[in-house]
């Protein structure tokens, strides 16, 4: 039992790491312990596994959606349109 | 044997609008621009993108079988030429990724024990409305923009365009650690600068 030694379940910084990781990849068996002790015990961390999901989850779902079609956002500059206009017209199709 | 291409096929939400190449810039090219700008931060790169895309999509337009939406279309090209872009020795060379960037948001949260040295809010005791709304996406928006450019070329491809973290590894030249270390830290610099940009707003506004 000397790895449940090197584990301190109290660790709130080991914690908000591994609720990053487990946004992008499988969390070994005592990564997968340590979370959940700590997840139960730890009010702050709870908060902020749920803080982190929410961004996650605006910013794969909506973002692009909200600014991309934000009529009122930064437009590409006329010198710029006219550029791609005119290479588009010279473009074989 | 490419099938024909269609003619005037106008979606749900692009009804009313022209479609095929010769409409594309006046209908989409503003959408495109802020979809890259978004994604890539710097204008002049965004213009090169977007024109590229549209240069691309021209050649394979016979093959745009109308399955999606056009402007849907457009966006999965585009979002395809800017992975090509972060994987270039050109972005690599640019902006080289820091080990130490953003250390200290993560460091200076926690105390020697690894507790938290603040308290953070809970941000469901914010009023209903300042829920995933407009100002919700601006505030992340605006925070995306002020990331270092390495971190928030990993945020991106992993969380906006749902790129698995083994494919971001090799786009962008990681190890799979020291993605997550820097995905670990870009979320915490996002939430703080979230809670500053948004809630803060908020309860301002509500005063």
């Amino acid at each position: 039992m000397k790895w449940l030694g090197s584990v301190n379940f109290l660790s709130c910084k080991r914690y908000s790491a591994l609720a990053s990781k487990q946004l992008d990849s499988e969390l070994g068996f005592s990564e997968r312990l340590f979370f959940r002790v700590h997840h139960a015990i730890c009010l702050v961390c709870r908060r902020f596994n749920r803080q982190i999901r929410m961004i996650d989850q605006a910013a794969h779902g909506d973002l692009t959606q909200v600014v991309a079609e934000d009529h009122t956002g930064p437009c590409l500059s006329p010198t710029c349109r006219e550029k791609i206009s005119k290479a588009l017209d010279s473009s074989p199709r | 044997m490419a099938l024909p291409a269609p003619k005037i096929k106008a979606t749900a939400t692009e009804a009313g609008k022209q479609s095929g190449p010769e409409h594309w810039l006046s209908a989409h090219g503003d959408f495109l621009f802020r979809f890259a700008l978004l994604r890539v931060k710097r204008a002049s790169l965004a213009e090169d993108l977007v024109q590229d895309t549209l240069l691309s999509a021209i050649k394979a337009w016979n093959s745009f079988k109308g399955q999606a939406s056009e402007r849907s279309w457009l966006a999965e090209i585009l979002k395809n030429k800017i992975i090509d872009y972060f994987r270039s020795a050109e972005c690599r060379s640019t902006t080289p990724s820091d080990p130490a960037q953003l250390a200290e948001v993560v460091d200076g949260k926690f105390n020697l024990m690894g507790l938290w040295n603040v308290i953070l809010p809970d941000w469901a005791s914010q009023p209903e409305r300042h829920f995933q709304n407009k100002q919700f996406f601006a505030a992340l928006s605006s925070c995306l923009s002020k990331l270092p450019e390495a971190s928030r070329r990993a945020f991106v491809l992993r969380t906006l365009d749902g790129v698995e973290s083994d494919e971001i590894c090799k786009i962008l030249g990681l190890s799979s650690s020291n993605l997550w270390v820097s995905m670990h830290r870009t979320r915490m610099a996002l939430r703080d600068c979230i809670e500053r940009n948004w809630i803060n707003a908020g309860i301002k506004s509500d005063s």
